[in-house]
């Protein structure tokens, strides 16, 4: 009996301690800031290795590959990885007393075909010329930091045509484009895709539509794919930006950035 | 909406741990401490209740700069033009308001003259340095440079902070206009300038800030933040340029010198997956960091800085930092949804 009544009084104190709580900011309140990713290449030639870290202590960061919301029982990041195989991975970061980080996402895909050449329709805007017309098909992707050398920054549509030695079996295209609504770049709201056997004659090949972002989210990397399956001399692709900013935004009604990424022809 | 509602909503809400049955009973007595952050000598707890006002009788749009005055009294700068100048007792309790007139009022500085307080504010928008008294009585204004190659007009001088030496001259620094420093005497007659827009040594990118630093009473220099270069340049008084010490990673706001240690609100992290990573900066009396506020440890491997990035999000984009007389800290934060200074308590 003693010892119910002791541990009674033993958790009375701890319910009125934490009811008279400072003004000071409690460890439960705060949160980790998403890990982040080192990654020698996003396009495995033999391979390529990541690793992720956030450089807190007691910080530990596990992962997924199948899409799934990493938690405490995910797989822990504990040195390098290497990959030799296309794999998406989420990471997150946990902290014994601290709320969690978001997930992040980093995709990993093989390495395209080359192409013999580009004809650019439209241009990038010319702070964002990347590294020239070969930017996107010089299989180096680019990081977050968009002004790095690997992104074209387009103020309305991306529109070129690229052109291979010979007729060339292409299966899938793989688009890489930049989500950042802090920094009013915006995801492509419809691709176009034509193809051509001799060069000179294109048909319509797949026209993708996507809706525009419904709320504010943090910056990543994405990866459209739209299957081709088709033997091509060359293809002709027009990706339009977001024209209309949503409402939600400061910047709504007003057009979008279109940053787009490395072009992979599988 | 309250600062502390804020950070639930920005660190808990998202994931839906309020709302968890888990949250109430489950977390263990350490999760229920107070957070301490920074490293080494200087770390702080958060109070995020100092200076909350009604902001419907007093707003703020952005926070851009903070100082202490002779009394004591913490006197902030904000450009929204209902009160530019807020000023707070020590207690966050609000003295007075005062200021219509500064729609970019952005930097802030405190000089004594025979005792007296006044202030220098510059206003990007105005294009203007305005010297007032500490109750908000303009003793003069300065237009842009007359210089016509360096300024053809007054929209390319968008000045963002000032210093002032002992002898009553001082510095204006251009961050968001064409980078130059220009050196004034007391009467507020042009006597130099230098600096300009580039990645030369002897130039900016971004001249965000400017401090005067006596900490050698034989050897006084001025120090210039290039924020966009994440590097902080010492220059000779009269305009030469000294030496660079890099902050990888951070995008400095102006340096405060308090005692021997140079303090700085960081902007954002260079390389972050949220934008809103900004964190604070704190150097000793020989310029090595020893402490970041809100980010990851500062650590020199072969006497090089290591990249520094903000790893809880606690700050969104700290603007200007003071120190007060009792080595706490206060964080002025641009574009933060209108909130109003977080105070740092040191321990």
């Amino acid at each position: 009996m003693r010892t119910i009544v002791f541990l009674i009084i033993i958790l009375a104190f701890i319910s009125c301690s934490k009811k008279s709580s400072s003004n000071f900011l409690k460890k439960s309140e705060v949160q980790l800031v998403q890990p982040t990713i080192h990654i020698s290449n996003q396009l495995i030639d033999s391979f390529v290795v990541l690793n992720a870290e956030l450089n807190y202590p007691n910080v530990e960061i596990r992962y997924t590959t199948d899409d799934s919301e990493p938690n405490k029982d995910s797989k822990l990041i504990d040195g390098e990885l290497k990959i030799t195989e296309p794999i998406n991975f989420k990471f997150k970061a946990f902290h014994p007393e601290l709320v969690p980080s978001e997930s992040i996402t980093t995709s990993i895909a093989k390495k395209g075909k080359s192409i013999k050449s580009i004809h650019w329709i439209s241009k990038p805007s010319e702070k964002y010329s990347g590294s020239g017309e070969n930017t996107l098909t010089n299989h180096t992707k680019g990081s977050l930091s968009f002004g790095d050398q690997q992104w074209l920054g387009f103020d309305n549509k991306a529109h070129a045509t690229v052109y291979f030695e010979k007729p060339t079996d292409i299966s899938s295209i793989d688009l890489g484009y930049l989500s950042s609504p802090g920094s009013w770049i915006f995801p492509p709201r419809s691709i176009k895709i034509s193809i051509s056997k001799d060069g000179n004659t294109f048909i319509s090949k797949e026209i993708t539509e996507l809706k525009s972002l419904e709320k504010n989210v943090n910056s990543s990397i994405q990866i459209l794919n739209i299957p081709i399956e088709e033997s091509v001399l060359a293809i002709e692709l027009e990706i339009e930006n977001e024209s209309e900013i949503p409402s939600w935004h400061e910047g709504k009604g007003k057009k979008g950035w279109l940053f787009m990424d490395e072009w992979i022809f599988n | 909406m309250s600062r502390r509602s804020f950070l639930k909503q920005s660190s808990l809400a998202t994931l839906g741990i309020l709302s968890s049955p888990m949250y109430s009973s489950a977390f263990s007595i350490g999760r229920n401490e107070d957070i301490i952050i920074g490293h080494n000598s200087h770390q702080y707890k958060v109070d995020v209740n100092w200076g909350n006002l009604d902001p419907t009788k007093v707003p703020v749009k952005d926070c851009h700069e903070m100082v202490q005055d002779s009394k004591g009294r913490l006197v902030m700068l904000t450009n929204h033009t209902k009160n530019n100048v807020i000023i707070y007792d020590k207690s966050g309790k609000l003295l007075e308001t005062w200021g219509t007139n500064y729609p970019g009022g952005h930097g802030l500085t405190l000089l004594k003259e025979n005792g007296e307080d006044f202030l220098l504010i510059t206003d990007y928008e105005r294009h203007q340095v305005i010297k007032t008294t500490i109750d908000g009585k303009v003793v003069f204004e300065i237009d842009f440079p007359s210089d016509k190659t360096k300024y053809p007009t007054k929209d390319e001088f968008k000045p963002t902070e000032t210093t002032v030496l002992p002898n009553g001259d001082f510095y204006v620094a251009d961050g968001y206009g064409n980078q130059f420093i220009s050196h004034y005497n007391h009467k507020g007659e042009l006597l130099n300038m230098f600096g300009g827009k580039g990645t030369d040594n002897n130039q900016f990118l971004n001249a965000h800030g400017i401090c005067y630093d006596d900490r050698d009473p034989n050897d006084p220099c001025l120090l210039i933040s290039a924020r966009a270069q994440n590097v902080l340049k010492r220059f000779s008084l009269d305009g030469n340029y000294l030496s660079s010490i890099p902050v990888p990673g951070a995008l400095i706001c102006r340096p405060v010198i308090h005692k021997k240690d140079i303090y700085f609100a960081v902007l954002k992290s260079k390389e972050a997956p949220n934008e809103d990573s900004g964190f604070l900066l704190i150097m000793d009396e020989n310029n090595k960091v020893v402490s970041c506020p809100g980010a990851t440890v500062p650590r020199y491997e072969q006497g090089k800085l290591n990249q520094l990035y903000q790893s809880i999000r606690l700050f969104q984009y700290p603007h200007d930092v003071c120190v007060d007389d009792e080595e706490n800290l206060y964080v002025a934060q641009w574009n933060s949804g209108q909130t109003y200074p977080i105070k740092l308590t040191r321990i």
